[in-house]
């Protein structure tokens, strides 16, 4: 169980032109909870403080006020152990990954560092978390570019699993993807999530995935809160003009 | 007349090692004047491919074949200064990035002027010309036009952006409006304020709106006719507003993944398999491999389009099985 409480993060907006710089704050005292095994949608508009949030929860950013507590302790980064808890998946899967490195050496750097895994064992637990994410072998030897994008995202998935991480933070990972491919790789995460019990952070501005995917959703706008809840609840009787706001934004329905 | 008219339109990329991609295959294509067409396919259908071809924009190493005409006029024949005010006058395109889309090194009023220098005919004075600018901007639903002229793209959000896009599109009364995906980078919020955008800049001009999209519930509510692409042919092509109207399996697939937001489901759906590898060409139908319906004629016989429908074994309109 990881408990976020009133989390706080601003940035300075600094110009070179500008006679006084401004604060921005890009989270402003956040509450809220991710259980262990579940997944959380958290959706708001660009510029709501999403991936300020998440980027605090992986250790990314430095928070300016309040805490995350994991398992009744405060969530530290500073051992190899603590960092592979919580792992991120970015929206831009050419950008996750290095051009110049093949797709299973990008996953054995990660299980080499975190494991001291060699040879041949190496070469095994490459393959099997390839597997799991539903990669071949013959992918393992290709460049990001020679890949379409759900088997580059499928390869940053891979790369995150191989911390064996309690929680992955999923930032708009399929917002770049096909619908077609968007719905094998939501599959692939709530397949992780129900075989594996690894808890997921889902950032989205789709409410049509968080329905089909997340048990929980925290609606969040101006770097605060607007509502959080079950999915059932917040989609069949949300609360907030915001959140309505949202749900009728979506093609199909109106 | 109609505004759009493709015969028989083939577009080839060559590759290196003497390859060649076939992205578009033989594409029959009448769009009339006003009318809203969408084009939906999964991304590599030749889509894009489609809607470039259609003001000659296609990439160096493309080879087009059959016709492409714009009010009659037959574009693949047009000269450069021809082209130069087809484009834009005639018929004009909105992208997917706007921040891609416009010039980070100038202002709204220079990006604003410069097409309209560029592309009206005769060519304008200078005084009216920032009027007409002005309303442009406030016809794209802009308010605080007069900082926005002088603003540079970075000062922009993403939807003012995209509305000063579509302020340039519209700064030559063009007829024909090509939109290809200009939501897919937006907040959904701020696609949903695009979207009425379009419709009320449609209505208003009369305007024959194509709308390219991967969206197939946009493209319905949008758009009465929605024409489905796969592997650079034209599928299906009719009068689509929901699952139910679709009848190619292809169109109802796709609709099928698109997860709804008024029930849950334990798993989300898939097309089984990928779009094929455009170099080659199948005996058959090309979506034969991904098909629910598909049996042993269609890997033998390419179906031709009939009645709006690519298929042997089409469903039934209305039908939900």
């Amino acid at each position: 169980m990881l408990k976020i409480s009133g989390l706080k993060k601003s940035f300075i907006a600094e110009s070179p032109f500008a006679v006084s710089k401004k604060k921005v704050m890009a989270v402003a005292g956040v509450d809220f909870e991710i259980p262990d095994a579940a997944i959380v949608a958290l959706v708001g508009e660009s510029g709501s403080g999403k991936t300020t949030l998440a980027r605090c929860v992986c250790g990314l950013e430095i928070p300016d006020g309040g805490e995350i507590i994991y398992n009744n302790e405060p969530l530290s980064f500073d051992t190899k152990e603590k960092r592979g808890r919580v792992q991120y998946i970015f929206q831009d899967t050419f950008s996750s990954l290095n051009p110049r490195m093949k797709a299973g050496n990008a996953v054995a750097e990660v299980i080499r560092f975190h494991f001291n895994k060699k040879g041949k064992e190496l070469d095994s637990a490459v393959f099997s978390i390839f597997e799991s994410v539903g990669l071949d072998a013959l992918t393992a030897g290709k460049y990001p570019h020679e890949l379409s994008g759900g088997q580059r995202q499928r390869v940053v998935i891979a790369r995150a699993l191989a911390t064996g991480p309690a929680l992955l933070i999923a930032d708009e990972p399929v917002s770049s993807l096909d619908v077609s491919v968007q719905a094998q790789v939501l599959n692939l995460l709530k397949e992780l999530n129900s075989a594996r019990g690894i808890s997921i952070l889902f950032i989205t501005h789709d409410l049509r995935i968080v329905r089909s995917l997340a048990g929980y959703v925290v609606v969040m706008k101006d770097g605060a809160i607007v509502e959080k809840g079950d999915v059932e609840t917040v989609f069949t009787r949300p609360r907030e003009a915001y959140t309505r706001l949202l749900l009728d934004s979506l093609p199909g329905a109106l | 007349m109609p505004a759009i008219s493709l015969k028989n339109l083939t577009v080839d990329y060559s590759l290196e090692g003497g390859e060649a991609l076939h992205a578009l295959r033989s594409i029959n294509l009448d769009i009339m004047k006003g009318e809203s067409a969408a084009i939906v396919g999964e991304s590599g259908c030749g889509k894009s491919t489609l809607a470039y071809s259609l003001l000659k924009l296609g990439a160096a190493n493309s080879k087009t074949s059959g016709v492409i005409r714009i009010n009659g006029f037959d574009i693949k024949s047009a000269t450069k200064e021809e082209l130069r005010i087809i484009r834009g006058g005639a018929a004009s395109m909105i992208f997917q990035d706007p921040a891609a889309s416009l010039n980070p090194l100038f202002s709204v009023r220079e990006q604003l002027a410069e097409a309209i220098l560029a592309h009206a005919a005769p060519r304008p004075e200078r005084e009216p010309m920032e009027g007409a600018a002005l309303s442009l901007l406030k016809a794209a639903g802009l308010e605080d036009t007069s900082r926005i002229m002088d603003s540079y793209p970075h000062q922009l959000s993403g939807g003012q952006q995209q509305r000063v896009m579509i302020a340039i599109a519209l700064s030559c009364s063009p007829g024909i409006l090509v939109a290809d995906e200009p939501t897919t980078a937006l907040d959904v919020t701020v696609q949903a304020q695009i979207v009425k955008l379009l419709v009320k800049i449609k209505k208003e001009r009369g305007l024959t709106l194509l709308l390219i999209t991967h969206d197939l519930n946009l493209a319905a509510e949008l758009c009465p006719r929605v024409v489905v692409m796969y592997a650079g042919e034209i599928m299906e092509d009719g009068a689509i507003s929901s699952i139910l109207d679709a009848i190619h399996p292809y169109t109802r697939a796709l609709f099928g993944v698109i997860p709804g937001i008024n029930s849950g489901l334990r798993e989300f759906k898939v097309i089984k398999g990928s779009v094929p590898d455009l170099r080659r060409t199948a005996p058959g139908c090309p979506f034969e491999p991904r098909c629910s319906r598909a049996r042993e004629k269609c890997l033998r016989i390419h179906p031709e389009i009939e009645n709006g429908v690519r298929c042997f074994f089409p469903y039934k309109r209305g039908d939900s099985v």
